[in-house]
């Protein structure tokens, strides 16, 4: 099973026929959020905003969830860092030179559902805006930079084209491998510094063939009147419509959520529920 | 030296979600030394049917023999088949990648075993046979030559493993008339000194007729046609059916049939065409 | 055939004039930074409006440097170059007359620079600051007037090669250019992806008047032009109708050019002593002076 993580999922859902600029703001809004919650209502708030986004999506919640898989391994690895190494709170379990604490137990919960939450929603972003259009609304949203002498345009153009030629240059990397591989080269057996050695006759031509590409290219930008970005004008607009506006405005009730239990007005609540799950009272 | 396809099916991706099936139960056998054409348009197996040849890709079902070594079961043999197989890719040149052009054509002896002396002979010799002067062109950047020189190196860099089956994907493509004359020239020269079966991929019929002694036609994933470019290119309707062209002599003695000029119907090239018209012209003048 | 009657596509073109020169090369003489030998010398050659014309010549022969200078690409050392009343070598104009004259290449993958088809299209008049309504219907005009309109969304590495060819000439189409030249446009085709570029390009020409310069390998493509240039070595060594110019043998034979199928026969049967016309050209010609003959 692959991982679905920067993945496109083409479809016609609410949130794949939203402005791509809202979807990146809500999402660097909401990767904020995750970072400053600290409290279950916070998290509680998060969640429902994300499990709301994927239910819209019409992606699939197994699809999502399999965005994770290449980054469980920190998860894991975060969560057991947590667990073990808590030299505060209560003991709760203790052998040879582990000791397990209530706080250790809360914290390593509270990562391991923080960069639960952030892959989640941040897969939820490439899996509903193609590559394009993100490219496009980070090159509009970026533009202020501009002031700056920030090169907006030329990152922009470079994504685009780069987006372009991947699949041309991967197809081109298959090719020469096959060819080098019928004169007997071989890319599979060996240690790792013949294996690097046998990379030469694969990298050269892939050297070659890319730069040859790029000076076809310039020809062809040159020939069509390309002269950089000044002047220059987009055939696809971007408009913000009512969905985005909704979107913005769900958003604004999790952060309020958020921020008002940051600022302690939601303490009452937190402390309840906490006192339900340890009733010794640890944090 | 003989191949021996049989039954050979080739799904892409198989249970991905971009499976394909490119080939659908072919079988075929070459057992003298010929140069076979292999036409179909983009998409028919061709190039599919070609990497089975060495190995490249390994058949889904049925079997492919070369050489006496079975892709399938024979896996200790796959380097041995690659150097008796040899395969020149569409646009050759882009694998060129050696400082030098005698040290590119000379990669594919590297583990051959042979002395540095003898495999300097077998570069000189790959020259020759592709046209291109050792003393010239031997210590030049491959990446210096010209378009038609650079994919005649490349080629120089499969003939030197001395291949007793040679397989070419489209190797004229992209290049000027004088170009694909030399092409030409190498298959045929190699084909004749060494005794080798040449299996060119190609989309010129008029280069097939005049060149290929059996031509295999492919039609999704299958083999339409197979016999001599006679017999295959005289069934027009048939050619035409696969979206190929008919070859312009052939086209043009079914023109003269029907015009009620009686020339042989099989005809495949200009100068056979002429003749026959000239065979007709003496006929009646008689 | 009405070579002046400009329909659809282009129509709101403020013409230049009804038998204006498309392209004028005055006495060039151009070579490449760091050569010695010139790559185009001392050639002259004139293009009129909504002609077809093909140039033929071998790898090296200067074809494909006569194309750059056609755009602007390169401007000549010696003599002038005008396309559509415009001198390449005025840099205020360039973009005028790249937007004028629009350029095919040779690999159909190394020119198309977006992700999505519509969006490579748009990048021509985006760069020349059209505006956003304005582009769509050129967009959309020009997928249409290739027959791409179906693969508007496609992303170009899953298309054929013709139909990559035929996205590059919608490109230049949106950029409102009355002159197309393509160098080698069908080299890395199959014979589908040939016929597909030519039955466009022909179409543009017979229907919208747009100037064709084609520059090719191929005689059966140079056969359907007006007019034919062949380049040798650097200079233009012959030039006229194709029926003229696949008669000059001499011409041919210097210049190592096969001629085209049924000229060949035609010049097979009169060495052999069944003299034809000189001046029979297409298939149906010399069918009809063989069976003549007999």
């Amino acid at each position: 099973m692959r991982s679905t993580f920067g993945q496109y999922i083409p479809g016609a859902s609410v949130l794949h026929r939203m402005d791509p600029r809202v979807k990146i703001v809500l999402t660097v809004l909401y990767v904020v959020a995750v970072f400053l919650t600290g409290s279950l209502i916070g998290y509680a708030a998060l969640t429902a905003f994300v499990l709301t986004a994927i239910f819209l999506s019409r992606v699939g919640f197994g699809t999502v969830m399999r965005a994770l898989k290449p980054l469980l391994f920190i998860i894991i690895f975060t969560t057991v860092i947590n667990l073990f190494f808590n030299s505060t709170g209560n003991t709760v379990l203790s052998w040879w030179i582990i000791r397990i604490t209530d706080a250790g137990i809360i914290n390593a919960l509270r990562i391991s559902y923080r960069l639960t939450l952030l892959i989640t929603g941040t897969a939820l972003l490439t899996l509903t805006t193609n590559t394009v259009d993100l490219t496009d609304a980070l090159e509009r949203l970026l533009r202020p930079m501009k002031l700056i002498r920030f090169p907006v345009h030329e990152l922009a153009m470079m994504m685009t084209i780069a987006l372009r030629f991947i699949p041309t240059l991967m197809e081109e990397t298959d090719r020469i491998m096959k060819a080098q591989k019928a004169r007997g080269a071989d890319f599979e057996t060996g240690g790792a510094l013949k294996r690097a050695k046998a990379m030469v006759p694969l990298l050269i031509p892939l050297f070659v063939s890319a730069f040859r590409i790029a000076s076809d290219l310039a020809l062809a930008m040159e020939a069509r009147c390309y002269h950089g970005g000044e002047g220059r004008t987009r055939m696809k607009t971007l408009r913000l419509g009512r969905l985005d506006l909704w979107a913005g405005m769900a958003f604004c009730v999790v952060a309020a959520a958020v921020v008002c239990d940051q600022c302690g007005l939601f303490a009452f609540a937190d402390n309840a529920v906490r006192g339900l799950i340890f009733p010794g009272g640890a944090l | 030296m003989s191949i021996v396809v049989k039954n050979l099916t080739h799904i892409y991706d198989q249970g991905g979600p971009f499976e394909a099936k490119a080939l659908d139960g072919v079988s075929f056998e070459a057992h003298e030394p010929a140069i076979i054409g292999l036409m179909g348009h983009t998409g028919c197996g061709k190039s599919t049917l070609v990497q089975h040849l060495n190995a490249l890709l390994l058949p889904t079902a049925g079997s492919v023999v070369v050489c006496g070594i079975d892709t399938r079961t024979d896996k200790s043999r796959l380097r041995e088949l690659r150097h008796r197989v040899g395969m020149v890719f569409q646009y050759p040149e882009y694998q060129l990648f050696e400082e030098t052009v005698a040290r590119d054509i000379a990669f594919g002896l590297r583990d051959s075993g042979l002395s540095e002396e003898e495999k300097k002979k077998r570069v000189r010799a790959a020259m020759e046979e592709v046209a291109l002067d050792y003393d010239t062109y031997a210590e030049k950047s491959p990446f210096d030559l010209s378009g038609g020189q650079k994919r005649r190196a490349a080629i120089a860099g499969v003939l030197v493993m001395e291949p007793e089956i040679l397989v070419m994907d489209e190797p004229a493509a992209g290049l000027d008339p004088r170009g694909k004359e030399e092409i030409d020239d190498i298959i045929r020269r190699y084909h004749e000194k060494h005794g080798a079966t040449v299996l060119i991929v190609t989309h010129n019929m008029d280069e097939a007729a005049a060149l290929c002694s059996r031509i295999l036609v492919m039609e999704n994933g299958t083999i339409a046609a197979d016999g001599s470019p006679r017999q295959v290119f005289s069934d027009a309707e048939r050619v035409k059916a696969v979206g190929l062209d008919v070859p312009y002599a052939a086209r043009t003695a079914a023109a003269l049939i029907s015009r009620g000029v009686p020339v042989r119907p099989d005809v495949l090239t200009v100068e056979e065409l002429a003749a026959e018209i000239l065979r007709i012209k003496e006929e009646r003048r008689a | 055939m009405d070579k002046s009657g400009n329909v659809g596509y282009n129509k709101t073109k403020t013409k230049t004039g009804e038998f204006m020169d498309a392209i004028r090369i005055e006495n060039c003489t151009f070579t490449y930074e760091g050569d010695t030998l010139p790559a185009v010398d001392h050639v002259s050659l004139t293009v009129r409006e909504g002609e077809f014309v093909a140039i033929l010549g071998h790898n090296g022969s200067g074809k494909s440097s006569l194309a750059k200078l056609m755009n602007a690409l390169e401007t000549p050392d010696e003599g002038t170059v005008t396309v559509a009343g415009m001198r390449t070598d005025e840099t205020d104009k360039l973009w005028q007359i790249r937007a004028e004259a629009g350029m095919v290449f040779q690999n159909p993958d190394n020119q198309i620079v977006a992700a999505i088809v519509e969006d490579d299209v748009a990048f021509g008049p985006e760069n020349i600051g059209v505006k956003p309504a304005e582009i769509r219907r050129r967009v959309d005009e020009a997928l249409a007037a290739v027959g791409m309109s179906a693969y508007a969304k496609h992303a170009p590495h899953t298309l054929s090669g013709g139909q990559k060819q035929r996205v590059a000439i919608a490109g230049i189409l949106a950029l409102q250019s009355r002159i197309i030249i393509l160098d080698e446009p069908t080299a890395m085709l199959d014979p589908l992806g040939r016929r597909e570029v030519l039955d466009t390009i022909r179409r543009l020409n017979r229907d919208d008047g747009i100037t064709i310069v084609l520059i090719t390998h191929f005689m059966e493509e140079a056969a359907l032009a007006d007019r034919v240039f062949v380049m040798e070595d650097a200079r233009l060594v012959a030039e006229g109708t194709p029926r003229e110019v696949f008669a000059d043998r001499d011409m041919l034979r210097r210049t190592g050019l096969t001629p085209p199928n049924p000229v060949r026969l035609r010049n097979c049967l009169t060495d052999e002593g069944l003299a034809l016309p000189a001046d029979a050209f297409t298939d149906e010609e010399v069918i009809e002076e063989i069976c003549r003959s007999l």
